[in-house]
């Protein structure tokens, strides 16, 4: 499968069975790819995609970021983070959407989730 | 804002903190470890000036008996197809098909008796882009698979980046053997993953989507900064990889805002008929990619091209594809370098990694051969002009003046001011030299 995004990730070539095939060294490539990639940024705005439905059916902003933390860190965030994101969605009522693309993307591009997840 | 903490050398703070005391014996670059390195080259006698290298890599192995150090008088067997003709220096010939780089002749020398014992791709590989020829254990099929730092990346540590450009880039892909091993993440290149002869070429992933409108992208770097600030444990500090992302992560920021690099990575802003001269194929514009980026301040360019394995009907296929490729790219390389008044400041270094039988076999091709070749180098202080050492009657083996891929690293960097006798220490402290106890090709100076 011609994937840039797992030849990106360090997919092993599977010339040998050795597990030292798998590249564990991270990239500037890559942290660009999270950052700026075109797919990544279609499936953030995808209507029918998850921040979408999120938005739709999750009215209260805590819960939305709950949500997005359990999503992505599968942790709920700790009390000083909730607020700092909470406070990032009130500032633009008028584009909660919006606000929480910001958040999933923002999220997907901390050391946390490039390195854990 | 904790994005943006460069000081104006350009300099990461954070790479001293996290490699502890290791950093301190002789990894990385201080002001003072580079104030200390022009000194000595000073008194060396050397002018010191800023070089910057074009490493051309013709993967799999360019036949240099049939382009650079043809053999006439050899028997049919050894001869091949081409004839060897003048070039504009006198007593200098090149195969007869070469003949936009014989016109430069002038500003390139040749080694022909350049020599490594391995015949093989991978290690042989290894060795031509590091000086090190690699241990026990050495799998060619990782990618990097580097047992010791290219280069490029031995340039990024000890001369640092510039104009906010990454030091050491990689284009069309990555070999390898081009990573940084023990040196890290900051001394890893920035890979340009695309073909520069692409129509619609550009760099990817460097811009955000044209959909997302510019303040919503400062929205975002806000926001990242103030929740990354939660992320930072004491086992997230503690970790090697996840620093490397954080070091990326600063790169990649920098990378996008930077107007030098942006205008470096736009070929479509070069004249077309310069674009048709350098050749309209992947190694043509790739050269022409690596003299943008040297104008805008990148240390070291490692060009990747494919393919010069040539193990059957090697002269036809040289003649047909390759030398098409290799005459214009060098030719106009050479010659482009030399009217921007660039060429004392840009050194071009083109080889494979090993050359090829002088026995032809019997698919009217060449194997591999690493007991004698030619290497083509220019630029940066080396005097053209010159050919130094010769190969024996079929040049299956050097009849003067060995010189090896430890010489060509060691004199690399002396050009580049940087001391050849360095070492560097490993996380473990262990003092590795960076040039592998090579000698200076003074022949060349």
């Amino acid at each position: 499968m011609q994937h840039y995004f797992l030849k990106l990730f360090g997919r092993p070539m599977r010339a040998t069975a050795c597990e030292c095939e798998r590249v564990g060294e991270p990239s500037v490539a890559q942290v660009l790819h999270i950052l700026n990639s075109p797919d990544i940024h279609e499936k953030l705005v995808h209507e029918g995609g998850n921040v979408g439905r999120w938005v739709r059916t999750i009215p209260a902003d805590d819960k939305l970021v709950e949500e997005i933390y359990l999503t992505f860190y599968s942790r709920l965030p700790a009390n000083k983070e909730k607020e700092v994101a909470v406070e990032f969605l009130r500032r633009r009522p008028n584009q909660r959407r919006q606000a929480a693309e910001d958040l999933a993307w923002t999220v997907m591009n901390t050391l946390e989730f490039i390195f854990n997840h | 804002m904790s994005l943006n903490s460069r000081y104006c050398d350009g300099i990461e703070r954070r790479d001293f903190l996290r490699l502890g005391t290791a950093g301190l014996l002789g990894m990385g670059m201080s002001l003072a470890g580079l104030l200390e390195a022009r000194t000595k080259a000073a008194e060396r006698g050397k002018a010191v000036k800023d070089v910057s290298l074009i490493f051309v890599f013709l993967h799999g192995g360019l036949s240099t008996i049939d382009s650079w150090d043809l053999k006439p008088d050899a028997p049919n067997e050894f001869r091949g197809d081409f004839k060897p003709a003048s070039t504009k220096v006198p007593g200098i010939q090149i195969a007869d098909l070469l003949s936009k780089q014989s016109q430069q002749m002038d500003k390139f020398a040749l080694i022909r008796s350049f020599r490594h014992h391995n015949s093989d791709h991978g290690p042989a590989d290894h060795y031509l882009l590091t000086g090190y020829f690699p241990q026990a254990g050495f799998n060619p099929g990782q990618a990097p698979n580097n047992h010791r730092p290219a280069h490029g990346a031995i340039i990024a540590r000890k001369l640092g980046a510039r104009n906010s450009v990454p030091p050491y880039v990689c284009l069309p892909k990555m070999h390898a053997s081009a990573g940084p091993a023990y040196l890290g993440a900051s001394c890893a290149p920035f890979v340009i993953d695309a073909d520069p002869n692409a129509q619609r070429f550009s760099v990817p992933d460097i811009l955000p989507p044209p959909a997302l409108a510019a303040s919503r992208l400062d929205d975002r770097k806000r926001l990242l900064a103030s929740i990354d600030r939660f992320q930072k444990s004491a086992e997230v500090k503690a970790n090697r990889g996840a620093q490397a992302v954080n070091v990326f992560q600063q790169k990649a920021f920098a990378l996008m805002t930077s107007p030098a690099a942006k205008k470096a990575f736009d070929i479509h802003a070069e004249a077309e008929k310069l674009r048709d001269e350098y050749g309209r194929n992947s190694l043509g514009q790739s050269c022409l990619m690596a003299r943008r980026m040297v104008e805008a301040g990148v240390r070291c360019v490692t060009i990747d091209h494919i393919n010069w394995d040539t193990h059957s009907d090697n002269c036809g296929t040289l003649k047909r594809d390759l030398f098409p490729m290799l005459d214009p790219a060098m030719g106009t390389l050479f010659r482009d370098l030399a009217e921007r008044g660039m060429l004392d400041s840009t050194l071009v270094v083109v080889t494979g990694e090993f050359g090829r039988t002088p026995r032809i076999n019997g698919d009217a091709g060449r194997d591999h051969w690493g007991p004698c070749f030619t290497v083509a180098l220019g630029g940066g202080g080396i005097q053209g002009g010159r050919v130094v050492g010769k190969s024996d009657a079929r040049a299956e083996r050097p009849a003067s003046d060995p010189y090896g891929p430890e010489d060509l690293a060691a004199t690399m960097y002396h050009l580049m001011g940087i001391d050849p006798d360095d070492e560097f220490f490993t996380p473990e402290g262990r003092p590795i030299k960076i040039a592998n106890n090579g000698k200076i090709v003074h022949e060349l100076l």
